[in-house]
């Protein structure tokens, strides 16, 4: 038997191989060449020095050209040959033709080889890829000289100047968003906006009486308002009280008559007050002193009585003149004389008569 | 997990057991006709890449595959090496290793259920010189070989299959006798394929190796 003849190592090892029956029919057929080592092994992390003399997967068309190509080189061997009876003989041109064939295809794989070493060579791929990108950027670069290209630039410059704008002041934001009817640049927008955040300025609702209704005029005014209110309602203006004469005033006298809230008291005059010479109440004489000492009343003197002007002084007595002074000026008063001695005859001044001077 | 390398107390290894990894793979290029060079390095080696393929959370049986095949990895790749610049031997090794485990990975799923390798059978470095020989040997005579001793068809099936087969390209092969006799040169033309010392080592009759 010629099975005996075989190694018993030999034999355990065949029986080990790790071959896959497809392949080895596919191969015998020549219709595929198996693959000895993956590709991930050569690209793998070894030394970028090693000759990658690897086998590869052969496409499947290049695998059909040798087998054509075996065919053709088989068919023609066969011609040439009669076919031989004796089977040793046929075997052994039979080996001699499958060595020629072997030795085809592995000069055909080597060439393969040569092809893929080529195109796996890191070397080669950082020139291809050092090409390319040349290529690319060449490519690229008339493409930013393009109108197109200039405006993109151009939209980029804008946006990023509106993204570095709104980073500085995000606030401008809302205004930028707000409808405003009245354009204004973002300058006058920016120092607006300072000046209102440093200075508050309370705005005054504005209040139109033309068109508010009669019973919302009761509304509380400022002091001094009222005084005004009914010549602002009736629509009239306003007369000022009219200058009174300097014989009038010289007439009519004021009285000053020093309230006594005590006895203990010390009633104190004090200098006369000067006016203005175009005051009303303009003196063309100085009044004389008062001194009041504590022995200058008498003790049974029974206390004055205190002058109301509203109530005491009579409605008639009291006119009121034309004058160009505003109402908010102090309105001259009119007394007469006689009423006023008549009411209170501790004291009359006459601006006519000197003053008299304090009993001591 | 101790590799037994019982090579190592070969004749023909022991002498070179002294030589540095510079000096072995000096040797390794200029005899590819010789194995040796290659078994003092998986002498000296085989421990490390060992114990790598079985601390990968494998199975024993998948890491002694997974070890097998690393050994056919780097012995392709042992023979592409520039030795001039090249890292430390170790490095490299480790680094095929690396390669292989993730190459297994990858294909986990084709290999589950076809494991049929021992490691207490086949050395590897016995493994890499024979699938060497088998892509060197006609393809004919693998085929028949194969058939026969990998996927255990008998010589009346291969003899069919080969006339089925022979209709269109070879019609030389046509009886069982014949099958049998082509199964006989391709034992022998695998022999006469391998290195001298490797059948020295590995078939010789006095070897340990040769009979289990």
């Amino acid at each position: 038997m010629p099975y005996s003849l075989l190694n018993p190592l030999l034999k355990s090892a065949l029986v080990g191989l790790d071959l896959d029956l497809e392949q080895e029919l596919k191969r015998y057929r020549g219709e595929d060449l198996p693959t000895q080592l993956p590709v991930q092994l050569a690209e793998s992390t070894l030394d970028s020095d090693l000759d990658f003399d690897v086998d590869f997967d052969i496409p499947r068309s290049v695998s059909s050209e040798i087998s054509e190509w075996d065919d053709q080189s088989s068919d023609l061997s066969y011609l040439d040959h009669d076919f031989p009876n004796d089977f040793s003989s046929a075997l052994s041109t039979d080996l001699e033709n499958t060595l020629e064939e072997e030795f085809l295809d592995l000069e055909f794989r080597d060439q393969l080889l040569a092809t893929e070493l080529v195109e796996v060579s890191p070397d080669q791929n950082k020139l291809k890829y050092d090409q390319q990108n040349s290529r690319n950027s060449e490519q690229s670069a008339p493409n930013l000289l393009s109108p197109l290209g200039i405006a993109a630039m151009i939209l980029l410059l804008i946006s990023s100047a509106t993204v570095g704008y709104l980073l500085v002041d995000p606030s401008g934001l809302n205004k930028l968003l707000r409808k405003d009817p009245k354009p204004t640049s973002s300058l006058q927008n920016l120092e607006l906006f300072q000046t209102n955040s440093t200075n508050r300025v309370e705005q005054v609702p504005f209040v139109d009486f033309s068109t508010i209704k009669p019973q919302e005029k009761t509304r509380e005014f400022p002091r001094g308002l009222p005084l005004m209110l009914p010549l602002i309602g009736t629509g009239r203006s306003f007369e000022a009280p009219v200058r009174t004469e300097l014989e009038q005033s010289r007439k009519d006298a004021i009285i000053v008559e020093p309230v006594v809230a005590s006895k203990t008291e010390k009633p104190k005059l004090s200098s006369p007050p000067k006016t203005d010479r175009n005051s009303n109440l303009k003196l063309e004489q100085s009044l004389p002193a008062i001194a009041i000492t504590n022995n200058s009343l008498p003790n049974n003197l029974p206390p004055s009585p205190v002058i109301n002007l509203k109530e005491d002084i009579r409605r008639e007595d009291v006119k009121q003149v034309k004058s160009p002074i505003s109402p908010n000026q102090v309105m001259p008063i009119q007394v007469n004389p006689k009423s006023v001695a008549e009411s209170n005859p501790v004291m009359v001044l006459d601006a006519t008569k000197p003053r008299p001077t304090a009993v001591p | 997990m101790v590799l037994k390398t019982i090579e190592i107390n070969h004749p023909i290894i022991e002498p070179l057991l002294a030589k540095s990894d510079q000096e072995l793979l000096a040797l390794f290029h200029a005899h590819p006709d010789l194995g040796r060079y290659l078994v003092v390095i998986f002498c000296r080696y085989g421990q490390i890449i060992y114990t790598l393929t079985r601390e990968s959370g494998r199975s024993a049986v998948e890491a002694e595959y997974l070890f097998g095949k690393t050994w056919g990895h780097i012995y392709r790749e042992l023979k592409l090496l520039n030795l001039e610049a090249t890292k430390p031997l170790q490095n490299f090794l480790i680094d095929i290793t690396a390669v292989a485990i993730n190459t297994f990975d990858a294909n986990l799923d084709t290999h589950e259920h076809k494991i049929k390798y021992d490691l207490s059978l086949t050395p590897p470095i016995l493994l890499c010189y024979l699938n060497q020989a088998l892509d060197q040997i006609p393809k004919d005579l693998r085929l028949v070989l194969t058939l026969s001793q990998t996927f255990n068809w008998s010589s009346s099936r291969i003899a069919a299959y080969l006339k089925s087969e022979g209709e269109l390209q070879n019609t030389q092969v046509r009886r069982i006798k014949d099958i049998d006799e082509l199964i006989s040169q391709a034992n022998v033309t695998l022999t006469q394929l391998l290195p001298q010392d490797i059948q020295e080592i590995y078939l010789a009759p006095n070897s340990k190796l040769s009979s289990p």
